[in-house]
């Protein structure tokens, strides 16, 4: 019996530590102790930001700041309740970073690819209308049946129209999948690749002391 | 416990991992060949004992576990829970890889430290000063942890009181825990495995055990 202790005390953690995820409404709010999770994404002329502990413990009041890929600061502010904070967007194009600090010596950071905004102040008026005008056109010859002719103004009109319907509509799945990608919680397969780990380096390490002795000796007392 | 990227200074990172490989030095050549499976245990203990938290009152911690290891291993918690910490890193995004090594001494140093200094009283023929050398050994290198880390994060320029009061304050339910586990720990081992608690590391090499 003695022997399984450190197996039995291994296999109790780790299942401690999965009980929880497996049977979440048992573990109501979670540790705010390693790790902060951010993730930000853009929706209309903001830059939002979200920060999190862990799914249900948000980064209350920590210090949040949009950095410019070379480490200039460009806005701050402090998350609320639910982790949230939104910046104006900033006039700068490209890649972004959102740093939290959320004390403790805790601090995460998300970069937001300049891909990946669709707030950019130089992409949201004059670069895009020239694809749609010529689709326009197209669509306008055939249908001669006599729907009045768009002036470019009232185009131009429309298109910002629904581009800014559409920003307000996908906000959630932006937001969603910004959140998705950057999900670093542990999951099974880390904590068993860890273990796995853990078990590989000790068969390193017996490996190099059994080529250390040729012939060994037999070890039974 | 585990400072994250990007917030510590250079000099206090460069510090805390000439510490950290002082420290690595020393319990790497504690550790003998028999003793390799049991360290490589107690860091698989130490990876999977940070997914466990504790929430008791308004704040949430989760266990550390570093004085049961200290307890245990004595110097070999530097190497047992560097690796410990690595792989916390880079699976679990905890702490950071240039934070490596202060978090190594910040949790390993006090585990090492009271787990070598008690490395009698807990073998002593007097089973209650060895469960107080227990509950000792479990709960004090967690609450020196979170003053070092409160230090470091001083040395680094935020204010040591308030958040040194905010790191104690939060692990206070696992420095209670953790004394009772190690104390547990302590009296279950003299009665089933008392080699284990045997100062085997340094020590044992003048004085083999019988």
């Amino acid at each position: 019996m003695p022997r399984l202790f450190f197996p039995l005390l291994l296999a109790l953690l780790t299942f401690g530590a999965l009980a929880p995820k497996a049977f979440s409404p048992l573990a109501p709010g979670s540790a705010s102790a390693h790790a902060v999770y951010v993730f930000a994404y853009s929706a209309s002329d903001q830059i939002c930001s979200e920060s999190y502990f862990s799914r249900k413990n948000r980064v209350q009041g920590g210090r949040v700041s949009l950095l410019s890929p070379n480490g200039t600061l460009l806005e701050s502010g402090v998350t609320d309740g639910e982790g949230t904070f939104c910046f104006k967007s900033p006039d700068v194009a490209g890649d972004l970073i959102v740093a939290v600090e959320a004390g403790e010596g805790h601090r995460g950071e998300f970069i937001l690819r300049a891909s990946e905004r669709s707030d950019s102040p130089s992409a949201s008026f004059s670069p895009a209308s020239p694809s749609p005008a010529p689709a326009e056109t197209v669509e306008a010859g055939p249908a001669a049946a006599g729907p009045p002719a768009f002036s470019p103004q009232d185009a131009r009109a429309l298109q910002n129209f629904i581009r800014a319907e559409l920003r307000d509509q996908l906000k959630p799945i932006v937001r969603a999948l910004a959140e998705a990608e950057n999900d670093q919680s542990p999951t099974l397969r880390n904590v068993v690749g860890g273990l796995g780990w853990i078990a590989g380096l000790l068969g390193l390490i017996f490996w190099r002391l059994g080529r250390r002795r040729p012939s060994p000796p037999p070890s039974r007392d | 416990m585990h400072i994250s990227e990007g917030i510590l200074s250079p000099p206090v990172l460069v510090a805390g991992a000439a510490l950290s490989l002082a420290g690595l030095a020393i319990g790497i050549k504690s550790i003998k060949e028999e003793d390799v499976p049991k360290a490589a245990i107690l860091s698989a203990v130490f990876f999977t004992a940070s997914l466990i938290h504790v929430n008791i009152g308004p704040s949430s911690a989760h266990l550390i576990l570093s004085g049961l290891i200290g307890l245990i291993a004595r110097w070999a918690a530097f190497p047992i829970v560097f690796f410990g910490l690595l792989l916390q890193g880079v699976l679990f995004g905890f702490g950071g890889l240039s934070t490596l090594g202060v978090n190594t001494f910040t949790m390993a140093a006090p585990a090492a430290l009271f787990g070598f200094l008690a490395r009698r009283a807990v073998n002593s023929p007097n089973m209650a000063l060895a469960s107080a050398a227990g509950l000792f050994c479990g709960a004090v290198p967690v609450l020196v942890s979170g003053i070092l880390v409160a230090f470091s994060l001083y040395l680094s320029g935020d204010a040591f009181a308030t958040v040194g009061y905010v790191i104690v304050a939060a692990n206070l339910p696992v420095v209670v825990i953790e004394g009772l586990v190690a104390m547990f720990l302590v009296q279950f081992l003299r009665k089933v495995r008392p080699d284990l608690l045997r100062p085997t590391l340094l020590v044992a090499r003048e004085a083999p055990l019988a």
